[in-house]
C-alpha cells in the first residue's frame, strides 16, 4: 500500500461534497427580504446554533426567531443606523465546534454581539472568548447560575435573561414539595446545567419539605451527556425503585427518547411514576398527542401560557407562524427574540456597540419582553428577573397539535432571584467551590443558605 | 485454439511487454520460458483480462475476447492457475472447486467427482480450510478449480514452483493427459527440463519480448535456451 | 440487586444491544467484504428511520409502519448501489484515510439533504408492536422484545447468508483474494456492489426497525455511530460473531454501569477503555481477522 494515493480522484469528491456544505450552510444563514432603508453599513450578530446534534430542535427555533427579531429592528432603522444582519453558524451540539464558531465570529465576522448558546456546556466555553475580546453576550437558553456568578467564570459582558439553574430548580422544587410524595427519583444530564439546577432542584425540596426522600443513589442522579439513544438502564432503575415520582432536566431528544422507552414499558408508565420535568414547547409539539397528561411541568416561556393581555406576544406567535411554516414558536424562539431586541434597544441608546457602552445601558435597565411583563436586569450579576411557568400536561383540546398546562401558575421571577447576599457571598468565593471545577460549587455551602 | 495478437502491457509509464504474439492449438502446449522477471506473470495476466493496462487481442476457438473483463474470459474457457498455488485460504477445499464450477465455459465434462478421481487426496480433506494445506496438496487444488470451470485454455504460472521432484513428474504427466483432451496450454516455467518434454514449442522470452519461438525437440539444445536461462 | 431486577436490567442490557447490533451487523458486513468503512452507514440508517416515519404515518398507524419499512429499506438499497457505483469504486484498496474521507464526504451530503428535506423536528411514530409483558412485578416492553428478536433474526440470516449460499462463498473469496476470484469467473465488480446495497439496506433496516422507539432527528446517524464503531471495533471490524459480542459486551455494560452506583460516573468512559484495551492487545478485535 502507497501512502501517497496514486490519483486524487477521491479527493475531488470530498472537495465536491464540502462545497455542497458549504453552500448549504452558507444559504441557511442569508438573510431574507430586501431592504429599502438606507444604512451606514452592515454589523453582524452572531449566534453559534446547535442545528445539529442533540439540540437540533431547539438551534432551528432560535434561528428563526432570531432572524425574525433582525428583520423588525432593520424595518426601524437598524441598530446606530446600521443593518444588523445575524451570523448563524452550527455547532453540532458540540463544545469545540461551538469554541471555533465564536472565534470566528468574533475574529473574522466582527460580531457586535453574540447571543448565547444552547447548553451550559458550550457556554461556558464561549463566555471567556467573549470577555477576552471584550463583545456582549445576551444569553437566553443555558442558563448555569454559575456563568454569570462564580468568581473564575464570571464575565461583565455576559447578561442572562432565562431564569437560571437556581431559580428554575427553586421552582421546581418547590413545586415537587408541593405534591407532599414519599420516594423521588432523580434524572438529570452529568454536565454543568444538570448538577447546577439537580442541586438547586434538591435544596428547595428539602427546604420545602424534609420529609420527602431521594431514592436513587445520587452518584446515579446522572447520565451521560449526550447520552445514547437507549434509556433502558434509566428506565427499569425507576421501575426497580418505584418512587412516588421522577424528577428530570433531561430536554430535547434525551426526553422524547426517555418519554417514548418508558411508555412503550408501560402505557401507564407516568401515572405510575409521576413526573416533575423541564419541558418547552418543543418536546410538546414533537411528541403531539403522545406527549403524557399529568406531567408535572416547569417551562421558561411556553407562549400558550403567557397570552392573557399580552398583545406583543400574540402579534409576535402570528407573524412567526407566517413566516414560518405556520410552527409554533418555541420557548427558546420567545426568549431569544427578547434577547434580541434587549440588546438593540440597549446599544440604541449607547449609541455605540462597544461593550463596556452597551453594558451600562443594560445593567439595572427595564426592558419589554413578550412574555407579558417587563423585566429588570440585575446589576449584580446581570440576571433578569424573569419568571417560570408551572402546570400540569392536558390535551389542548384541539387548538393546538400538542398539549398544553392546566392548573398553570406563573412564577414570579422576583420571587425566584437569588437572594443579593448569597450572590454576593459566591462571588466573593465564601461557598465552597473547587477553582477551575464549576460543577463543585454548590450555594448550599453559603452561609446564607446554611443559616436559613 | 488460442491466439494471442499484439500483447502489450504498461503499468503506468513504464512498458512491460512488446507485441507478445502466440498461436496454440487445440491439445497443444506452448512453454514459455525465461528468467525471473522477464515478463511471463505479466504476460498470462495479460491475457487473463486481469490487467487493465493490457491491450492487443486475444481470442479462444475464433471468439475475439479482447475487451472482456477477466470473469468473461473465464466462463469463455480461459482457465488461469495462478503462481504460488494461490487459493482461497479462508474457504475449504471443496468450496475452492464449487466456486469455479459455477463458470462453465466449454462441455468437456469436469465434475468435482472427476477432480477427486484425478487427485485422490484432496476429497478427504474436503472440508479443510485451503489455507492449512501443504504446498503440493494446494497446487492440486489450485489445478483442480481451473478443471472445473472446463476451460478451452489453461494458463499455467510455474505450477512446480517449490514442489517436490515426483510432484513436478506428476504434474507433467498430467499436462500430457489435459493436452490430450483438447485443451490449448501455456505453460510459463522456469523448470526447462519439465515444460520442454511436455510442450510442443517453447517461446523465450526477454525484457517483454519473444526472442526466439521453438518447436520443443529443437529448443532442448537450442543456443537461446543456454543464452537466456544459464544452462 | 434482587433475582428480578438482575432480570430486568439484563433485558435491558439485552434491549440496547439489540439496538447496537442492528445498525453494526451492515457496517460489519460491509468492511467484512470491501475492507471499507463506511462514514455513510448511518446516514442510510437516517434516511431509513425518516421514511419509516414519513411513509409509516401516511399509511396509517399499525399496519402503515411495515410499509415504511419495505419502502425504506429499498430505498437505502438503491442509495447505497449508486453510492457504490459513484463513490466507492473509486476508493477500493487504497489506504482507510482516503476512504474514510470519500465516505465522511457522502455521510454529509446526505445529512445536509436530509436536513433540506425532513426539516429540523423530530419525528416519531407509534410502535406497530404495542404493549407490554410483566414479568414479577416488572414491565418489559413487547418492542424491546421484538428488537431482541429482530437482532437474533437478522444476525442469524447475514451469518447464514455468508456460510450457507453461494452468494456469501464468494463474499469470503473476494475478502480473501479478489484478483483470483475475478479469473474464477465471478463478476468482483458487481459482488462489490451486491455486497454495499446488502450492507445499504440492512441500515435501512435497522433505522426502521428503531424508529419507533426514537425521536427521529436530523443527527441520529452521529448518534448511534460512534458507539457502533465502538462495538465494532470490540468484536472486531468484519465479523459479524465479533459484532454481537461487542453490542452484548457494550449493552450490559451501559445497562448495569448506570444504575450502580460506583460504576455509574464510569459506565459510557467503560466501553471506550474496553475498546482502547482491545486496540492495544488485540487490534483486530475480539473475532475479527487480521488485514492481509
Amino acid at each position: 500500500m502507497t501512502l501517497v494515493p496514486r490519483s486524487v480522484r477521491p479527493l475531488v469528491w470530498v472537495a465536491l461534497a464540502l462545497a455542497v456544505t458549504v453552500v448549504v450552510a452558507a444559504c441557511g444563514g442569508q438573510p431574507s427580504g430586501n431592504q429599502s432603508q438606507s444604512f451606514k453599513g452592515t454589523k453582524k450578530v452572531g449566534y453559534s446554533a446547535p442545528l445539529t446534534g442533540q439540540s437540533a430542535l431547539y438551534g432551528h427555533a432560535v434561528s428563526q426567531s432570531l432572524q425574525l427579531a433582525a428583520d423588525d429592528i432593520n424595518a426601524k432603522g437598524g441598530v446606530n443606523g446600521y443593518k444588523i444582519e445575524m451570523d448563524i453558524q452550527d455547532d453540532g451540539t458540540t463544545v469545540p465546534q461551538a469554541v471555533s464558531n465564536t472565534k470566528n465570529m468574533i475574529l473574522q465576522d466582527n460580531v457586535v454581539a453574540l447571543m448565547g448558546s444552547v447548553t451550559s456546556a458550550q457556554c461556558l466555553a464561549e463566555s471567556p472568548i467573549a470577555k477576552q475580546n471584550k463583545v456582549i453576550t445576551i444569553d437566553a437558553t443555558c442558563n448555569s447560575w454559575q456563568l454569570t456568578m462564580q468568581p473564575d467564570i464570571v464575565n461583565p459582558y455576559w447578561v442572562s435573561i432565562v431564569p437560571n439553574t437556581y431559580m428554575e430548580g427553586t421552582a421546581a422544587g418547590r413545586l415537587a414539595a408541593k405534591l407532599n410524595v414519599g420516594k423521588i427519583f432523580i434524572v438529570s444530564p452529568k454536565y454543568l446545567f444538570g448538577i447546577s439546577e439537580t442541586n438547586a432542584f434538591v435544596a428547595a425540596l428539602k427546604k420545602a419539605n424534609s420529609s420527602t426522600q431521594i431514592v436513587n443513589d445520587p452518584s446515579t442522579w446522572y447520565v451521560p451527556f449526550p447520552t445514547n439513544p437507549r434509556w433502558d438502564s434509566t428506565i427499569n432503575a425507576i421501575q426497580a425503585a418505584k418512587p412516588d415520582l421522577v424528577y428530570s432536566n433531561i430536554f430535547a431528544a434525551d426526553q422524547i427518547n426517555f418519554i417514548k422507552q418508558a411508555l412503550a414499558v408501560d402505557p401507564q408508565f407516568f401515572v405510575k411514576y409521576p413526573m416533575t420535568t423541564l419541558v418547552s414547547v418543543d418536546e410538546l409539539n414533537s411528541l403531539g398527542s403522545q406527549y403524557p397528561e399529568g406531567m408535572h411541568a416547569y417551562m421558561r416561556a411556553p407562549f400558550f401560557a403567557l397570552q392573557t393581555n399580552n398583545a406583543r406576544l400574540t402579534d409576535f406567535i402570528s407573524r412567526y407562524r407566517a413566516k414560518y411554516n405556520n410552527e409554533y414558536p418555541s420557548d427558546w424562539a420567545v426568549m431569544d427574540y427578547d434577547a434580541f431586541m434587549l440588546w438593540a434597544q440597549a446599544a440604541n441608546a449607547a449609541k455605540s456597540f462597544d461593550a463596556d457602552q452597551v453594558i451600562k445601558q443594560v445593567s439595572g435597565h427595564t426592558f419589554d419582553s413578550l412574555r407579558g411583563y417587563k423585566i429588570t436586569i440585575r446589576s449584580d450579576e446581570l440576571q433578569a428577573n424573569v419568571g417560570e411557568t408551572t402546570g400540569t400536561t392536558t390535551s389542548s383540546g384541539g387548538t393546538y397539535p400538542f398539549p398544553v398546562l392546566k392548573d398553570v401558575t406563573n412564577l414570579k421571577g422576583d420571587d425566584l432571584l437569588m437572594p443579593l447576599q448569597m450572590v454576593n457571598e459566591i462571588k466573593g468565593n465564601q461557598c465552597d467551590a473547587k477553582a477551575g471545577d464549576p460543577t463543585t460549587a454548590s450555594f448550599a455551602l453559603c452561609p446564607s443558605w446554611k443559616a436559613s | 485454439m488460442l491466439k494471442v495478437e499484439g500483447l502489450n502491457v504498461r503499468y503506468g509509464k513504464s512498458h512491460v511487454v512488446f507485441d507478445f504474439s502466440v498461436e496454440v492449438e487445440d491439445g497443444k502446449l506452448l512453454a514459455v520460458l525465461g528468467r525471473n522477471g522477464a515478463g511471463k506473470t505479466t504476460i498470462i495476466r495479460g491475457i487473463t483480462g486481469l490487467l487493465p493496462g493490457a491491450s492487443g487481442s486475444v481470442s479462444v476457438g475464433g471468439r475475439d475476447m479482447s475487451g472482456w473483463p477477466a470473469h468473461r474470459r473465464t466462463r469463455g474457457g480461459v482457465a488461469y492457475v495462478p503462481s504460488g498455488a494461490r487459493c482461497f485460504q479462508n474457504l475449504t477445499v471443496d468450496e475452492n472447486l464449487e466456486i469455479a464450477s459455477h463458470a462453465n465455459g466449454g462441455d468437456r465434462g469436469w465434475t468435482k467427482k472427476r477432480v477427486w478421481e484425478l487427485f485422490p487426496k484432496l476429497e478427504g480433506l474436503k472440508n479443510n480450510m485451503a489455507g492449512g494445506l501443504s504446498g503440493g496438496e494446494r497446487q492440486m487444488l489450485a489445478l483442480g478449480r481451473a478443471l472445473m470451470g472446463n476451460p478451452r485454455v489453461m494458463l499455467l504460472d510455474e505450477p512446480t514452483e517449490g514442489l517436490a521432484p515426483v510432484l513436478v513428474q506428476s504434474i507433467g504427466t498430467l499436462l500430457g493427459t489435459l493436452k490430450s483432451t483438447g485443451v490449448s496450454i501455456l505453460l510459463a516455467e522456469q523448470n526447462h527440463q519439465m515444460a520442454l518434454r511436455v510442450a510442443d514449442r517453447a517461446a523465450f522470452i526477454e525484457k517483454g519480448r519473444i526472442v526466439e519461438v521453438l518447436p520443443a525437440a529443437r529448443a532442448r539444445d537450442s543456443e537461446v535456451l543456454h543464452r537466456i536461462l544459464g544452462v | 440487586m434482587t433475582p428480578g431486577q438482575v432480570l430486568l436490567f439484563a433485558v435491558g442490557g439485552l434491549a440496547n444491544a439489540a439496538y447496537l447490533f442492528i445498525v453494526a451487523a451492515g457496517l460489519s458486513l460491509v468492511f467484512g467484504a470491501l475492507r471499507v468503512i463506511n462514514m455513510a452507514h448511518g446516514s442510510l440508517y437516517m434516511i431509513a428511520a425518516f421514511v419509516t416515519v414519513v411513509i409509516g404515518n401516511q399509511l396509517g398507524a399499525g399496519l402503515g409502519f411495515w410499509g415504511g419499512m419495505l419502502v425504506a429499506v429499498a430505498v437505502a438499497g438503491a442509495i447505497g448501489g449508486v453510492v457504490e457505483v459513484l463513490v466507492l469504486r473509486r476508493v477500493y484498496g487504497r489506504e482507510h484515510l482516503v476512504q474514510l474521507l470519500g465516505t465522511y464526504a457522502v455521510s454529509l451530503i446526505i445529512a445536509g439533504a436530509v436536513r433540506i428535506v425532513f426539516g429540523a423536528n423530530y419525528r416519531t411514530i407509534v410502535s406497530p408492536i404495542p404493549g407490554h409483558l410483566d414479568l414479577g412485578g416488572y414491565s418489559y416492553a413487547s418492542y424491546s422484545l421484538f428488537m431482541i428478536a429482530a437482532a437474533i433474526a437478522i444476525g442469524c440470516a447475514v451469518w447464514a447468508m455468508l456460510y450457507r449460499t453461494s452468494l456469501g462463498r464468494n463474499i469470503r473469496a473476494a475478502v480473501a483474494d479478489p484478483d483470483l476470484l475475478n479469473a474464477t469467473g465471478v463478476n468482483v465488480t458487481r459482488l462489490y456492489t451486491t455486497v454495499f446495497m446488502i450492507g445499504a439496506a440492512l441500515a435501512g433496516l435497522g433505522g426502521s426497525i428503531v424508529a419507533p422507539s426514537q425521536a427521529v432527528g436530523s443527527s441520529i446517524d452521529t448518534d448511534v455511530l460512534v458507539l457502533a464503531f465502538a462495538i465494532s471495533v470490540i468484536g472486531g471490524l468484519g465479523s459479524i460473531v465479533g459484532s454481537a459480542v461487542g453490542a452484548l459486551i457494550v449493552g450490559m455494560v451501559i445497562s448495569f454501569g448506570l444504575v450502580i452506583p460506583a460504576t455509574n460516573p464510569f459506565a459510557l468512559a467503560f466501553v471506550f477503555i474496553i475498546m482502547t484495551a482491545v486496540l492495544i492487545v488485540r487490534p483486530r478485535g475480539l473475532f475479527g481477522l487480521p488485514e492481509s
